[in-house]
C-alpha cells in the first residue's frame, strides 16, 4: 500500500478555520489526509501539542493562524511563531526533517489557498514519507527521544525562554539587553540539547540503572558529558546512586 | 410625548455596516431591535469588498462575525427582502408600516443546505458579483449570507413567469420553497428610527467619455474589488474583460462621479484611499503590475491613509499622476485602451493600458427618496440625508436618526461611528424605557453533572446529500456508537432543524446523557444552536462538542466517498475524546458600577457626558482647565457658516445644568485602577483629591494645533495660524489694509517626515478664513498655497466657491517651500509658481499657517490607563474599521481629537459613538464572561509575570497576595480566552474553559496511529 501521510492541523478559530469553513462552502476538493483541532487562537497551540502529535505517530503539522498584523487577538499569531521558532529546533535536534511542521497563515476568505495549502504540505510529507523514515537508528530511539522532547517542553527551562522570545527581542532583558533572532536561536539551541539529554538520561533509567558509560554508548554522547548531565540531575534529586557494580556506579531515576 | 406611551424598542433600516452596529449597540443595551433591510441579506457593501484600508484586512472576514452576530441577537429581528411605507407618530411612539417582498423559499424552514440549487435551471446575473458571474435563479446571495437562506428571484423564476419547472419544490426535503408566497405588510410600534440606507456607486455609465459598457477593459472600482477577490468570479486573478488575459498595465481614473458638476459636484471622500488600495492589492498580487492613479487631488485624510498613500508610491512604485482625464479611446484590435493626458508641467503623453479602473463616487442609494418620503425627513440637495453641522447624526424630524453614507459619502469607520453615534441619541431618547420589550429567556435549572462517569450521545446529521451524498452516515454512526462512554448514537437528516433539536432534549433526558457531540457541519455558525438545545435540556452549555463532518469532509472530498467515511469517523472519535474531557462552566457576572468618567472637557468630552448623561447614567467630566470648551473655545465660525459659541454655550449650559453630570474642573487623573465595570480612580486638583468609582471610561483629552517654528511664526506680527486668525478675524483685531495680499501656507507641520500625518481640517480652515475675508474685503488678494487640497464630501462646493471668488491657488511641494522673509519691518514672499515654472515675489499684509494638530496630554493618560498611542502619538483603537472608539482592553473609549484630526461634526459623532459603547456595560450592569477564559492555579504558579508581559488585554495581573508570594490572577470581566497565557506559561499553571491542555492532548491521542 502507499504511504498516505498522517497530518494534524492545529487552527485557530478566526482565519485559518473559517478559511477552511470557506472552502467547504465553495467546495473546493483538497486531500483528505488531514484532520483539524480547532483552537480559539494559534497563540494557544503550546509546543506540548506539537511534540505530542509527531510522538503519536502524525507525519505533518500545520499550525495556521490568521495572517501576520490580522490576528484576532492582536498579536497572539506572534506567538505563534516563537513556538514553531522552539519546536523546529527541537525537531531538528531529533534529527527530524523540520518541513515536517508547517506554519501558514489562511484568512477567512481564502478558501482556495487553504486547500492549496493542504495540497501542497500533503504532496511535500508524501515526498519526504513517514515519520519512521526519518529515525535513522531505529523508530524506538526516535520514539524514546520524542517522549524526552514531550517531557522537555513541559518542563520550565524551555517554556521560559521561549516565553521570553517576545520581551527579549522587543524590550530586553531586565539589563535593557536587546537579543537578536540568531541569539535567541542559540540559546534555544542550546537549551534544547540540555533539558533532552537530561529527559532521555532519565527515561533510560527509568527502565534500568546504567552506569555513565552504558548511559554514553546508548545515546551516543561523551562520556564526560554524560557525566556533568548525571552530576547535574543528580543535585536536583531526579536520580539516585542505585549500587556500585564492577566499581563503576549505576544511577537509576528517582520515582520520588 | 408625555402623552403616548414610549416603546422599547428601535428600527434600524438598512443592513449595511453602519445598520448592523447601530442594531447590536442598541440590543446590548437592552432595546428591541428591528433591523430592516431591503435587499435579501444583510451586509451592505462591505461585504462586497476585497480588503478594507488602510489594514488591509480582509473585509468579509471581519464583517460577517458582525453578521452572525446579529443574526443571532435575541432582541435583534432582522427583516430583509423588505422597505418601510410609512412612519407615523411622533419621537418615542412611532408606527412603520414596512412591506416585506416574498422571496419564496420560507426563511424559517431553510437551512441554506443548498440541495435545491443544482434543480433550478435559470442561470442569472450575479448582483452580488457586480454582474460579473452568474448564479442560479434560486440562490443565496453569497455564502456568509444573513438571513442565511436561499430566495428565488421572481423576475427570471420558469414558475412565477411561466407557471412551468417547480422542480426545486421537489428537491427541497424541508419543504421551504413556498413558491405561491404572497408580499407581506407588517406594522411595528417602535420608539425611535435610525436611517442606514446607505449608498449606491455612481453609474459609470452616464460618463460616456470613459466607455464603460463600452470598451470592455473599462470597469469600475467595485468591479474590481469582486475581480480581486478569492471567493470572487475569477478566484482572485486579476483579468481583462477583452479576452481574459492577464493584464500588465493599468489605469485608475480618479473623481468618475465626484468633483464634477455635470455629475456630483461632492467629493465622495474614499475614492483617493480606496484606488490605493486596490493598486497595494493588485501589487501584492503582481509585483509586475504598472500601475498609474490620475487624480486631481489625492484626498488621504483619515487616520493612518497618509502613510498608507505613501507606502504605495515608496513601496509599491504606484505612480500617481495629477491630471483630470477628459476621455477614453479604445484601440479596436488589442481592445487597449489609449489615455491621452496633460501632466503637471504641462507636458502632452499618450498612454496605453491594458485595464482601466474608473474610481466611482458614492451617491445616496437609489431607495434614498423613497425612504425620505417613507419617513417624512428632508434630504439635501444632493440627495443624501439633510443635518446640521452641530447635528450630524439627527434627521430633519425628531426621533429619527441617520448615520453612515446616507448622511454624506463616508468610509467604514465613520459609518460605524455615527452608528454608534445615532444609537446613543435613539437610547437618549428612549432611556427610561430600556429593558421593556427584551424578555430574558428562562432556563430550566442544570442538572449537576459532578461525579456522573461521562454518557455521551452522539448524533450524526446527514445535511440532506450534504453529508449523506458523500460518507456513510450508518457506518459513522455505528463506529460511534462503539467508542468508550458512548451510550447513545443517532442519525438525522438535519440535525440543525426544529424537531431534530426537541429531539435531541428527548433522548438527553431519556438516556441521561451528560456530554453531547453532534457530527454535522461547523461550530463556527452551529454551535451555539445545539448549545441553546442542550441547555434546554438541562445540561450546561459547555458539555457540547462539534465534529465538523461536512465544510471539513464531506465537501471537500466529494470524490473520495471512502476516505470521507474514513475521516468522518476520525473526527468523531476526537470529539468524543474530547467531550469525555469536558466539565461544566459558569458563565462569570460581574457587576458594574453604573457611572462614567469622561476625561477632557471640550466639545467632544462634553458630548459624550451629555450623551451618557442622557442615556440615564451618572458621569464625571473631568477638565483639566478652569473653563470648559477645549479647542472650541478658539473657533468662531465654520466653513458651512455656523456659529461654534452658540453651540458651546447651549452644550455647556446642558453639561452644567445636567443633574447626572459632575464637572470637575481644573483637575487630572492621577491613578487609576481596575477594570471594566469597576475602575477606582483618583483625582486630583489645587483644591482636594478625590476618589471615585466608576465602570467605563472615555478618553477626550483632544489635540492642540501646532505652534510652528518656522515661516517667521512668532516673529513677526502678521504670521498667524489658521486658528489664531480666525479669532482675530472675528473679534475684529485686524484692519481692512491686512486683508490686501493674504497669503496661507498649507500643510504647515502635516505631512512632513517629521509629522507624516495629514491634520484634516486645515484645508477647511484655510478655506473658511479665506472666504471670510472675501467677504470683509471683496479687493482681497488670497494665494493658498498647497500639497493637495482635501475638502472631501459636501465641503468640496466652498472650494469651488474659494476659486470663483478669486482665491488663488498654488500648489508647491517639499523641493519649493514658500521662502518667508522679512524686508524693513514688511514680509516678504518667494514662491514657486509650478505653471508658469518660476519664482514669484509677493508681499504679504498678512499670512496665515495652517498649522498641525498635535496631540495634547495623550502619553500620561496612556501610561495611566494602560492604553496605547500610534506612532503619531494620537489613541489607537481596537480597531481601525470596526471598533474606532474602544480600545482592546475592555470600558476604555476614546473620542474626538485624541483619536485622530477630525472636523466639529466627526467630532460630535465619534463622542456620540463612545457613549454608546460605553454606555452598554453600564445599561447592562454586569459584564458576563464566556466560560473560555483562563484561570491560574495558584498552587502552580510561581509569579514570573510572563502571562502579564503577553496578555494583549491586560486581563491577567501579577500581584501580591496577603501574605503569600506574587500570584497571577485572571481578570475575567476583560480576558477574551485566546490563551496565549497558557501556552506560554512556564508552569504549565494557567488553563482555558473549554480548550484544556487535556482536552487538546485527547483530542491528539485520538487521533494517535501505530508507527
Amino acid at each position: 500500500m502507499s504511504f498516505e501521510p498522517k497530518i494534524l492541523g492545529i487552527l485557530c478559530n478566526w482565519c485559518a478555520y473559517a478559511g477552511g469553513d470557506l472552502a467547504g462552502v465553495s467546495r473546493i476538493q483538497y486531500l483528505p489526509n488531514i484532520r483539524v483541532v480547532r483552537v480559539m487562537c494559534s497563540g494557544r497551540v503550546d509546543p506540548e501539542f506539537v511534540v505530542r502529535a509527531f510522538l503519536k505517530g502524525c507525519d505533518g503539522i500545520w499550525v495556521g493562524g490568521c495572517h501576520p498584523a490580522d490576528c484576532h487577538y492582536i498579536s497572539g499569531n506572534r506567538e505563534a511563531v516563537n513556538m514553531v521558532n522552539l519546536v523546529r529546533r527541537i525537531l531538528k535536534h531529533l534529527k527530524i526533517n523540520t518541513n515536517r511542521l508547517i506554519l501558514e497563515w489562511v484568512s477567512a476568505a481564502e478558501g482556495a489557498r487553504f486547500a492549496e495549502v493542504i495540497n501542497n504540505f500533503t504532496n511535500q510529507i508524501r515526498e519526504l514519507g513517514p515519520l519512521a523514515s526519518d529515525a535513522e537508528k531505529g523508530v524506538d530511539g526516535l520514539k524514546r527521544k520524542l517522549e524526552a522532547a514531550l517531557s522537555a517542553v513541559t518542563m520550565e527551562k524551555l517554556r521560559w525562554v521561549t516565553a521570553k522570545q517576545t520581551e527579549f527581542r522587543r524590550d530586553g532583558n531586565r539589563y535593557g539587553e536587546v537579543f537578536t533572532g540568531h541569539e535567541i536561536g542559540r540559546m534555544l539551541d542550546g537549551f534544547i540539547q540540555e533539558e533532552i539529554t537530561a529527559q532521555e538520561i532519565l527515561l533510560l533509567l527509568r527502565q534500568e540503572a546504567l552506569s555513565v558509560k552504558e548511559i554514553a554508548h546508548k545515546l551516543e554522547l561523551p562520556p564526560p558529558y554524560i557525566m556533568s548531565m548525571v552530576y547535574a540531575l543528580r543535585k536536583k534529586d531526579h536520580l539516585i546512586l542505585k549500587e556500585i557494580r564492577h566499581s563503576s556506579p549505576l544511577y537509576a531515576a528517582n520515582n520520588n | 410625548m408625555k402623552n403616548s406611551k414610549k416603546i422599547g424598542a428601535v428600527m434600524v433600516v438598512g443592513g449595511g455596516i453602519a445598520g448592523i452596529q447601530a442594531s447590536l449597540d442598541l440590543a446590548e443595551q437592552g432595546y428591541l431591535v428591528y433591523l430592516i433591510e431591503y435587499s435579501p441579506s444583510i451586509g451592505g457593501t462591505m461585504g462586497q469588498l476585497e480588503k478594507t484600508f488602510p489594514t488591509l484586512d480582509c473585509s468579509m472576514c471581519i464583517l460577517s462575525p458582525k453578521l452572525v452576530e446579529a443574526e443571532r441577537h435575541s432582541s435583534i429581528k432582522i427583516i430583509a427582502n423588505a422597505s418601510i411605507e410609512s412612519v407615523n407618530g411622533t419621537a418615542g411612539n412611532f408606527k412603520v408600516n414596512i412591506l416585506k417582498r416574498p422571496r419564496y423559499v420560507d426563511e424559517e424552514l431553510c437551512n441554506a443546505c443548498g440541495n435545491c440549487v443544482d434543480y433550478c435551471p435559470v442561470n442569472i446575473s450575479d448582483t452580488f458579483n457586480e454582474g460579473l458571474a452568474q448564479v442560479k435563479c434560486l440562490h443565496i446571495p453569497f455564502p456568509q449570507a444573513v438571513p442565511s437562506s436561499y430566495l428565488i428571484d421572481p423576475l427570471h423564476c420558469l414558475y412565477i413567469l411561466k407557471n412551468e419547472c417547480r422542480q426545486c419544490e421537489q428537491a427541497c426535503k424541508l419543504k421551504a420553497i413556498n413558491l405561491n408566497q404572497k408580499e407581506e405588510r407588517i406594522e411595528l410600534e417602535v420608539g425611535a428610527v435610525i436611517l442606514t440606507p446607505g449608498l449606491d456607486e455612481f453609474n459609470a455609465g452616464r460618463k460616456t467619455e470613459y466607455g464603460y459598457g463600452e470598451y470592455a477593459n473599462v470597469i469600475t472600482s467595485i468591479e474590481f474589488e469582486r475581480i480581486q477577490n478569492a471567493s470572487g468570479p475569477f478566484q482572485g486573478h486579476i483579468v481583462r474583460m477583452s479576452d481574459g488575459k492577464h493584464p500588465k498595465k493599468l489605469a485608475f481614473i480618479q473623481c468618475v462621479g465626484s468633483r464634477d458638476l455635470s455629475s456630483n459636484s461632492y467629493c465622495s471622500s474614499v475614492c483617493c484611499t480606496y484606488a490605493i488600495k486596490e493598486s497595494i492589492i493588485a501589487k501584492e498580487h503582481d509585483p509586475e503590475l504598472d500601475i498609474t492613479i490620475f487624480f486631481m487631488d489625492i484626498r488621504t485624510q483619515g487616520k493612518g491613509f497618509e502613510s498608507f498613500f505613501e507606502r504605495g508610491k515608496k513601496e509599491f512604485g504606484i505612480h500617481f499622476v495629477r491630471s483630470r482625464i477628459s476621455s477614453v479611446c479604445q484601440d479596436p484590435q488589442t481592445k487597449d485602451l489609449i489615455l491621452n493626458y496633460a501632466a503637471e508641467d504641462g507636458s502632452h503623453h499618450s498612454d496605453r493600458f491594458d485595464l482601466v479602473v474608473l474610481s466611482v463616487g458614492l451617491e445616496p442609494t437609489k431607495t434614498a427618496q423613497e425612504l425620505a418620503q417613507a419617513a417624512s425627513i428632508k434630504l439635501n440637495q444632493f440627495g443624501f440625508c439633510k443635518t446640521h453641522e452641530f447635528m450630524p447624526t439627527q434627521t430633519s424630524r425628531d426621533g429619527i436618526f441617520v448615520a453612515g453614507a446616507f448622511q454624506s459619502p463616508k468610509d467604514i469607520p465613520e459609518s460605524v461611528m455615527q452608528a454608534s453615534g445615532s444609537a446613543a441619541l435613539a437610547s437618549g431618547v428612549l432611556s427610561d424605557v430600556r429593558g421593556t420589550l427584551v424578555e430574558e429567556k428562562e432556563h430550566v435549572p442544570e442538572r449537576d453533572v459532578t461525579g456522573e462517569d461521562p454518557r455521551i450521545g452522539v448524533f450524526v446529521c446527514h445535511c440532506g446529500v450534504n453529508i449523506a451524498g458523500v460518507a456513510d452516515v450508518s457506518q459513522i454512526r455505528e463506529y460511534a456508537a462503539g467508542l468508550d462512554n458512548v451510550v447513545f448514537a443517532q442519525q438525522s437528516m438535519y440535525a440543525c432543524s426544529r424537531d431534530s433539536q426537541e429531539k435531541i432534549i428527548e433522548i438527553i433526558k431519556e438516556h441521561s446523557l451528560n456530554r453531547v457531540v453532534v457530527a454535522a457541519c461547523t461550530p463556527r455558525t452551529h454551535e451555539p444552536l445545539f448549545q441553546e438545545t442542550i441547555r434546554e435540556a438541562g445540561l450546561n452549555r459547555c458539555l457540547y462538542e462539534m465534529a465538523n463532518i461536512r465544510d471539513y469532509c464531506t465537501w471537500v472530498h466529494a470524490k473520495a466517498p471512502e476516505a470521507a467515511t474514513e475521516k468522518s469517523k476520525d473526527l468523531v472519535r476526537m470529539a468524543v475524546a474530547k467531550a469525555r474531557l469536558l466539565t461544566p462552566l459558569k458563565e462569570e457576572i460581574i457587576p458594574v458600577e453604573r457611572r462614567g468618567l469622561v476625561i477632557g472637557g471640550g466639545l467632544s468630552g462634553m458630548t459624550a457626558a451629555l450623551a451618557l448623561a442622557n442615556q440615564g447614567f451618572e458621569c464625571v467630566l473631568l477638565e483639566k482647565e478652569k473653563e470648559l470648551g477645549g479647542n472650541l473655545k478658539h473657533l468662531f465660525f465654520t466653513l458651512n457658516k455656523n456659529n461654534p459659541q452658540n453651540l458651546l454655550a447651549e452644550i455647556k449650559d446642558k453639561v452644567l445644568n445636567h443633574s447626572l453630570i459632575t464637572v470637575c474642573a481644573d483637575a487630572k487623573v492621577k491613578q487609576v485602577k481596575g477594570y471594566v465595570g469597576n475602575f477606582d480612580t483618583i483625582i486630583v486638583s489645587e483644591q482636594k483629591t478625590s476618589q471615585i468609582s466608576h465602570g467605563v471610561i472615555i478618553i477626550a483629552t483632544g489635540a492642540m494645533e501646532l505652534q510652528p517654528d518656522e515661516y517667521l511664526y512668532g516673529k513677526h506680527e502678521k504670521v498667524f495660524t489658521q486658528q489664531k486668525l480666525g479669532e482675530a478675524i472675528a473679534t475684529g483685531s485686524l484692519h481692512q489694509s491686512d486683508f490686501k495680499n493674504v497669503l496661507m501656507i498649507q500643510c504647515v507641520g502635516s505631512r512632513t517626515p517629521e509629522r507624516p500625518y495629514c491634520s484634516k481640517i486645515c484645508c477647511g480652515a484655510a478655506i473658511k478664513n479665506a472666504l471670510k475675508i472675501k467677504q470683509l474685503n471683496p479687493l482681497a488678494n488670497i494665494y493658498i498655497f498647497y500639497k493637495d487640497i482635501r475638502t472631501y464630501g459636501f465641503n468640496e462646493d466652498f472650494y469651488r466657491e474659494a476659486r470663483n471668488a478669486g482665491v488663488v491657488f498654488i500648489r508647491y511641494d517639499d523641493m519649493h517651500k514658500p521662502l518667508i522673509t522679512e524686508e524693513s519691518g514688511e514680509l516678504q514672499a518667494v514662491v514657486f509658481d509650478p505653471v508658469i515654472g518660476e519664482n514669484i515675489l509677493i508681499r504679504p499684509s498678512l499670512l496665515a499657517l495652517s498649522a498641525a494638530v498635535v496631540p495634547g496630554e495623550n502619553e500620561t493618560i496612556s501610561q495611566l490607563l494602560k492604553v496605547p498611542l500610534n506612532a503619531e502619538g494620537f489613541f489607537l483603537e481596537a480597531h481601525a474599521k470596526l471598533r474606532p472608539v474602544d480600545f482592546a482592553t475592555d470600558g476604555i473609549f476614546v473620542c474626538g481629537l485624541a483619536h485622530s484630526p477630525k472636523t466639529i461634526d466627526e467630532s460630535i459623532s465619534q463622542a456620540l459613538s463612545a457613549a454608546a459603547r460605553a454606555a452598554i456595560p453600564l445599561a447592562k450592569g454586569v459584564v458576563m464572561a464566556e466560560p473560555i477564559v483562563s484561570c491560574v492555579d495558584k498552587e502552580k504558579c510561581f509569579g514570573c509575570g510572563i502571562c502579564e508581559y503577553l496578555c494583549p488585554y491586560g486581563s491577567i495581573k501579577v500581584e501580591e497576595e496577603t501574605g503569600t508570594d506574587l500570584k497571577a490572577h485572571t481578570i475575567t470581566a476583560s480576558c477574551k480566552g485566546c490563551g496565549v497565557c497558557a501556552a506560554r506559561c512556564p508552569r504549565m499553571a494557567i488553563t482555558m474553559g473549554r480548550f484544556t491542555r487535556e482536552q487538546i492532548n485527547a483530542q491528539i491521542d485520538a487521533y494517535a496511529a501505530n508507527w
